[in-house]
């Protein structure tokens, strides 16, 4: 099981986490412990989010 | 290059205000960060409330600058004091001559939103990013021709940010103007307090360095735009940073999300400092001023203070330092007067840019070592906050919750 701190590490990966929150309107986000396992779909959809907001500026 | 101009203030605590409002100097990555951070959320309405911020400022600023220099009820003579105060402010070169009373466009020929957000941004965006000179064009329009705030409804015909060859903004009168917050100009202290002198135990001559900063333009060149220290600053109007960073605070406030939105405007203020003073660190202004007087890594961090003290945020003062910690007393800070001036006292600490600004500056000099001139790159901002020993920054006081003055302590 994946946790926040597995796909967002460190300092940076709170940053990526805090913008994911605003940008696609997770606020349950906010409450996951960072060492919290998280569920397969709640990991596919996050994975996405950051590859989308790799992507470049808008 | 002569522009006709309200005259520019120095004010007590290092202050610079024209024509009733504060300005203060942020670069192209601040600006890019901020605004990029309060547009995430499609769900906000974030982009009228910058447009809207702008008109406030902007729309105060002319006003008192119309009466200062006799001008009220003189629409091309005012036309002309805005296009000058928007190239001044480094904002860059746009003709306001196409605007009647009715409405009309703005034609911009350079523009700091529009041509210098792209370089931190890595690109072109989908969306224009001119939405400042939105908000200035409304306020020109209204200001022109003494309407209140509000009276012109705006769109972008064009944007460089987008990719087009120039910037234009229609305007058109409102049949009803809409509600424009009120500017707090100036703002307010909670107390009136007298900063203590620059830390004595360091060689680093916070006055000489201020004189000489003194005897350097940071004006507008004649594109409008003032490329400086490896960035491209703007004298901006601080209540417009204030506003949409507040705005940003109590809308995300509303859904429980406080904490997510103040970690956001803090990395900000992170982004400013490691760019801004991280090419100040490393410019040829550094090397003839400050670096003749430094001795050892903490002299880094005192001469980079003595210069915060000439960008208009208040008096910053170094309390307490070490390669593992430090402590700085902010007198009349910007973010707290703009906070009382426009919303009171505070229910907690709000200071994120001076949080951030802090942060970056002891990593810069203790965790990216900034002494040996790195590229200041996305590698290297994330190596300097993701770093083992890097500082992290608390706000341990607030000018705008009560406190005497706003305090930052940065440790790792």
């Amino acid at each position: 099981m994946q946790t926040l701190e597995d796909l967002f590490p460190g300092a940076t990966g709170k940053l990526q986490v805090a913008r994911i929150i605003l940008r696609y309107g997770m606020p349950e986000l906010a409450r996951i412990r960072r060492d919290e396992p998280l569920d397969r779909a709640l990991v596919d959809r996050l994975l996405a989010c950051k590859r989308e907001m790799a992507g470049g500026a808008s | 290059m002569t522009r006709r101009l309200a005259a520019l203030a120095a004010k007590p605590h290092g202050r610079h205000v024209r024509a009733g409002e504060p300005h203060v100097f942020h670069c192209n990555h601040y600006n890019h960060w901020l605004q990029s951070t309060l547009l995430l959320s499609p769900q906000l309405p974030m982009r009228d409330v910058i447009v809207d911020a702008a008109e406030e400022v902007v729309h105060h600023a002319l006003t008192v600058a119309a009466a200062e220099l006799g001008i009220v009820g003189q629409p091309d003579a005012i036309a002309r004091v805005a296009e000058d105060l928007f190239a001044e402010l480094g904002f860059g070169r746009v003709d306001l001559s196409g605007i009647a009373s009715g409405g009309g466009s703005a034609r911009f020929s350079a523009s700091h939103y529009g041509q210098c957000l792209v370089f931190p941004a890595g690109g072109k965006f989908d969306e224009p990013q001119t939405l400042f000179d939105r908000g200035f064009t409304t306020a020109a329009a209204a200001a022109m021709h003494g309407l209140p705030a509000g009276s012109f409804a705006s769109e972008h015909v064009a944007c460089f940010s987008i990719g087009d060859d120039h910037g234009e903004v229609r305007v058109e009168r409102a049949s009803t103007p809409r509600p424009i917050a009120s500017s707090p100009g100036e703002g307010r202290a909670s107390h009136d307090v007298t900063p203590p002198p620059p830390y004595a135990d360091t060689a680093v001559d916070e006055g000489a360095i201020l004189s000489a900063l003194a005897g350097l333009s940071f004006a507008g060149n004649e594109e409008g735009l003032v490329p400086r220290f490896g960035v491209i600053l703007t004298h901006h109007f601080a209540n417009f940073y204030d506003r949409i960073s507040n705005e940003l605070v109590r809308r995300m406030s509303e859904k429980g999300l406080r904490e997510p939105a103040e970690l956001l405007l803090l990395d900000a203020g992170r982004r400013c400092g490691f760019h801004t003073f991280g090419g100040i660190m490393s410019s040829a202004e550094w090397d003839a001023v400050v670096a003749p007087q430094l001795r050892m890594n903490a002299d880094w961090v005192h001469g980079m203070v003595a210069v915060v003290n000439a960008l208009g945020w208040g008096v910053w003062r170094v309390t307490e330092l070490s390669d593992r910690k430090i402590v700085v007393r902010m007198y009349d800070d910007y973010e707290s007067r703009g906070h009382l001036g426009a919303y009171g006292k505070a229910d907690g600490p709000i200071c994120y840019l001076a949080q951030g600004g802090v942060e970056s500056i002891m990593n810069l000099v203790f965790v990216g070592e900034i002494a040996k001139r790195p590229a200041l790159d996305e590698a290297l901002y994330d190596r300097t906050i993701d770093a083992d020993g890097a500082f992290r920054a608390v706000q341990t006081k607030c000018m705008a919750a009560g406190d005497p003055y706003t305090e930052v302590v940065a440790e790792r």
